[in-house]
């Protein structure tokens, strides 16, 4: 969304720099960029939604399993992508806000701080996953108890364990695959913030990357407790 | 009569020059042109000869299956006579025709062709508030079409359309390929819905309200609606049967400690809503088709516009009547019986006030009026049937007979794709220009209308006798209904097959289109047949509703004596 | 509540051709981001205490839940600006979560309400547990 701002059309002749040639002012455009992008929002709420409605019943169905299954997982590491991922938040709500106020810096290098929160996210999930790889909690017939215990995990859970892998890394890897899309994004919203593309009167695309990484965040605070907490 | 209401610069050098000035089709040359297109318009025609390529390919696949049942296959003493096609090769056929025809062409029918080509033109908007993102999504449906067929070389799909677990996780097919080209079709439906809400919301030419909005646009926002909010689950549900199937990971599959109920659910969470992606569209096109050969404002607009909207909140709360025997809870079921009803309502108000447009009216019985009378007969029947089915006891008796197919092949068939053929004569001059040939129009209604009755009318007989769907043999009592049900069927292909012909004579050498054939007021008439390349020259101004037709002179007519 | 509605729509998502409204965005001050960063990372260590503590079930889930719902609203109303954008935008979300309650009640009644006839069709039943133990083995 918000591509459209791209190209300045050479046509309209007395249409502002940024103003594609069928919009007629900067406010249309710059509202329907973010209509569009609260809609997919609402479409990505709905995608995870299912996700979250999958854990709901396992969790009913088998709420030993859940229970013991979550000790395999390390809270503290949670907890540390936790704090990463509500600072990337932070760093990328300044971006926006130093985008309203016209500084180019403020917008570069809260963007910068956000990819490196974001890949910092993604290298401790990726020490999680190594682990759980080396100890055999893999998804559905992949899961391998006895290897587990070989390792000195008590893998040894009742009910569904393999069920409890499965939506782990279903969940955490479609949260981790959204993270990686944003980081994209935001590698390319430096290239623009170089060319200076964005002002006050024009961000809407750096607005609408950053909605979509608060979202990807929001779906962190659900998961974290869901996951790595369950008492 | 056709007073100009709406107040639409025209550029005096083309009114002079009448119509020297390039259209959308000749404004750029080459294919190169084409494929990187923005225009609306062009993406519009596109997604039409994509529908209507696989509408025909699905139709081949629907007249297999119908040959296969005319044949006489019943247990002989080596329980393995066949008749053209073997079990297996049958299940591949009906998965591919319902595969096809549900997530390659009725999705995408009326909203992605003629929602492209007309919502811009209907709000007087230079193109979609996305121009690149529809392209993307064309190219995304394409995708995913090749996605879904590539999977016939690799060994088909034997699940039907609903891939229901856990036969789909289990099945030796090639289940993933059908299931990754359905999921990468999905984005394409959300794109365009995003598109639609926003253009609606953001495009509208100034005095064109929400209350001045064609009542097709307000069936395109419904629609829009479903697409953003339903088709990500439908995302979900096959990305984890997908993995179901590969992993094992025991959600979907009873042995591994799941519920293949919830694969229901997930499924019909969307697959539901999406039954009102297809058909709302269609409902929007009866309104405007009626109406303008009605010569007469609409009956009930606010009723119309909101009852879509009614349509699509409350087709959310439904998905449960398909799973009655499914093992799913009495409660539930009782509460989505109770729910199913209050969907007719919404539906209900619209056909009345389609009949009570027509009363009184100033009747033109054009092609696309004929259509949209076929409409308005078997769509009546779709969702009477519909009624039966979501009736708790009865549909213990029917479940997964041929009444569950022929009710939904009324509505979805005898409703969409009769409202989308009618809404191709009503726009065609518009789109391409050219007139089309309107007693070959009616001839080819007559057999689509008389051969789909005989078609599926049989089924509703056979189902009740409780002659079961997705089966490639019967018992030698059904033979009668079965031969009579293929015979129509072919009917049904002529029909289509004409309208073929014609649409092809058309093109080549069809009288030419003057600006505005119907009469019409919305936008989309004001404009040049076909449009200009911009749509409009400079901005339309509205100052009338779409239907606010001059008053009929019922002096000269023997209906108005009332 | 209806006429209410209907404005909402009308008036804040209408096309920029009518009345423009002010277009200059709603800078707030540094000190709010913070104060919101501060507060998630307060409802942070919240949630991590109560897990650790051991709260009896179900209330450990709620305050979890609760806490994580006060959590998202902090990020959706200040960092997604919510609060001070269009109103439409909020309705669209809400409409969303609102879409995903169906979801999850209708389901969950029916996954909950099984074997109310034949006890031996729930998923909770001594049988139905006994019964998926048993396929489990295999």
């Amino acid at each position: 969304m918000g591509q459209q701002s791209s190209h300045s059309t050479a046509a309209g002749h007395n249409h502002p720099k940024y103003l594609a040639h069928h919009f007629e002012s900067m406010e249309q455009q710059n509202s329907s960029g973010k209509l569009g992008m609260w809609l997919f929002l609402g479409q990505e709420v709905l995608f995870f939604s299912g996700l979250f409605l999958m854990y709901v019943l396992a969790r009913m169905f088998y709420p030993d399993t859940f229970l013991a299954a979550h000790e395999l997982l390390d809270w503290k590491l949670g907890a540390l992508n936790t704090i990463f991922l509500l600072t990337s938040s932070l760093t990328m709500a300044l971006a926006v806000r130093g985008a309203q106020v016209n500084s180019q810096p403020q917008m570069y290098w809260n963007i910068v701080a956000t990819i490196v929160l974001g890949g910092a996210f993604m290298v401790v999930k990726y020490i999680e996953y190594s682990h759980k790889f080396h100890d055999g909690l893999l998804p559905g017939h992949f899961f391998d108890a006895a290897k587990a215990m070989h390792n000195g995990v008590p893998a040894n859970i009742p009910g569904a364990p393999a069920v409890f892998f499965a939506i782990y890394f279903i969940m955490t890897g479609t949260h981790g695959l959204h993270v990686l899309i944003g980081m994209g994004l935001m590698l390319w919203l430096l290239v623009r913030i170089k060319r200076g593309d964005f002002n006050s009167e024009n961000h809407v695309y750096l607005e609408n990357v950053g909605l979509y990484w608060h979202i990807v965040d929001l779906i962190w605070i659900f998961l974290f407790p869901l996951l790595y907490l369950v008492r | 009569m056709e007073s100009n209401h709406n107040n639409v610069p025209q550029s005096a050098h083309a009114a002079s020059a009448g119509g020297a000035e390039p259209n959308y089709i000749n404004a750029h040359k080459g294919i190169w042109s084409w494929m990187t297109t923005v225009d609306h318009k062009r993406l519009g025609l596109m997604y039409l000869v994509g529908v209507l390529t696989f509408f025909g390919l699905g139709g081949i696949f629907a007249l297999l299956v119908r040959t296969q049942l005319l044949g006489p296959i019943f247990g002989g003493a080596s329980g393995k006579q066949e008749w053209l096609f073997s079990g297996d090769t049958y299940n591949k056929l009906f998965t591919l025709h319902g595969a096809v025809m549900v997530f390659l062409v009725i999705i995408p029918s009326i909203p992605a062709s003629l929602g492209n080509f007309f919502l811009p033109l209907m709000l007087g908007a230079k193109d979609v508030a996305f121009p690149k993102l529809n392209l993307m999504s064309f190219y995304v449906y394409v995708l995913g079409g090749i996605f879904l067929l590539f999977s016939i070389f690799t060994g088909a799909v034997d699940t039907g359309w609903t891939f229901y677990t856990p036969y789909s996780s289990t099945t030796s097919t090639s289940v993933v390929s059908a299931v990754m080209g359905v999921f990468i079709l999905g984005f394409s439906s959300i794109l365009t819905g995003v598109n639609f809400i926003v253009t609606i919301h953001k495009m509208r030419a100034p005095g064109l309200t929400w209350v001045r909005l064609p009542l097709f646009v307000w069936a395109q926002y419904a629609t829009s609606l479903i697409q953003v909010l339903a088709t990500p689950v439908l995302a979900i549900t096959l990305m984890l049967l997908a993995i179901e199937r590969t992993m094992g990971i025991g959600i979907f599959d009873a042995k591994l400690g799941g519920d293949p109920v919830l694969f229901q659910h997930f499924f019909w969470f969307y697959s539901h809503p999406a039954v009102y992606i297809m058909i709302l569209p269609a409902f929007g096109v009866i309104s405007e088709i009626i109406t303008i050969n009605s010569r007469k404002q609409i009956f009930g607009y606010k009723a119309i516009a909101m009852s879509s909207v009614a349509i699509a909140v409350i087709g959310f709360l439904v998905w449960g009547h398909h799973m009655f025997t499914s093992g799913q809870s009495e409660l539930a079921s009782a509460v989505f019986s109770f729910l199913t009803f209050a969907v007719a309502i919404p539906t209900a108000i619209k056909t009345f006030s389609w009949v009570a447009t027509m009363y009184g009216g100033s009747l033109r019985m054009n092609s696309a009026m004929w259509y949209a009378q076929a409409f308005l007969f078997l769509f009546t029947i779709g969702g009477l049937t519909g009624l039966f089915l979501g009736t708790l006891s009865v549909d213990i008796h029917l479940h997964d007979t041929y009444f569950v197919v022929a009710h939904f092949h009324y509505v979805m068939m005898g409703g969409t794709m009769t409202a989308f053929v009618g809404a191709l004569h009503h726009w065609w001059p518009k789109m391409t220009g050219r007139m089309l040939n309107e007693f070959w129009g009616k001839v080819s209604c007559f057999f689509v209308f008389v051969g789909f009755n005989v078609t599926f009318f049989s089924q509703f007989l056979l189902g009740t006798k409780g002659m079961p769907r997705r089966y490639a043999n019967y018992l030698p009592e059904f033979q009668t209904w079965h031969q009579i049900s293929t015979i129509g069927s072919y009917l049904l292909g002529l029909g289509f097959f004409i309208t073929l012909i014609y649409m092809i004579q058309s093109l080549i050498n069809g009288e030419k289109a003057p600006k505005n054939p119907w009469g019409g007021l919305s936008l989309e008439w004001e404009t040049d047949s076909p449009p200009i390349e911009h749509n409009f020259h400079g901005q339309p101004v509205v100052n009338n509703g779409p239907y606010e037709f001059p008053e009929i002179d019922h002096s000269k007519s023997n209906r108005g004596g009332h | 509540m209806f006429q209410k509605l209907r404005s909402l729509v009308l008036k804040s998502a209408s096309p920029a051709h009518g009345g423009e409204h002010g277009s200059q965005p709603h800078v707030l001050p540094l000190k709010t981001y913070f104060a919101v960063f501060g507060a998630l990372l307060v409802l942070t260590v919240l949630t991590v205490v109560v897990s650790v503590i051991g709260l009896p079930q179900p209330t450990a889930i709620i305050v979890a839940m609760v806490v994580a719902a006060v959590k998202a609203s902090l990020v959706v109303l200040w960092f997604m600006h919510l609060k001070y954008d269009d109103r439409f935008y909020s309705l669209i979300f809400i409409i969303s979560l609102f879409f995903l309650a169906l979801f999850f009640i209708f389901t969950s009644m029916d996954v909950l309400s099984r074997g109310q006839v034949n006890e031996e069709e729930s998923f909770f039943s001594q049988d139905g547990i006994q019964l998926r133990k048993d396929f489990m083995k295999k």
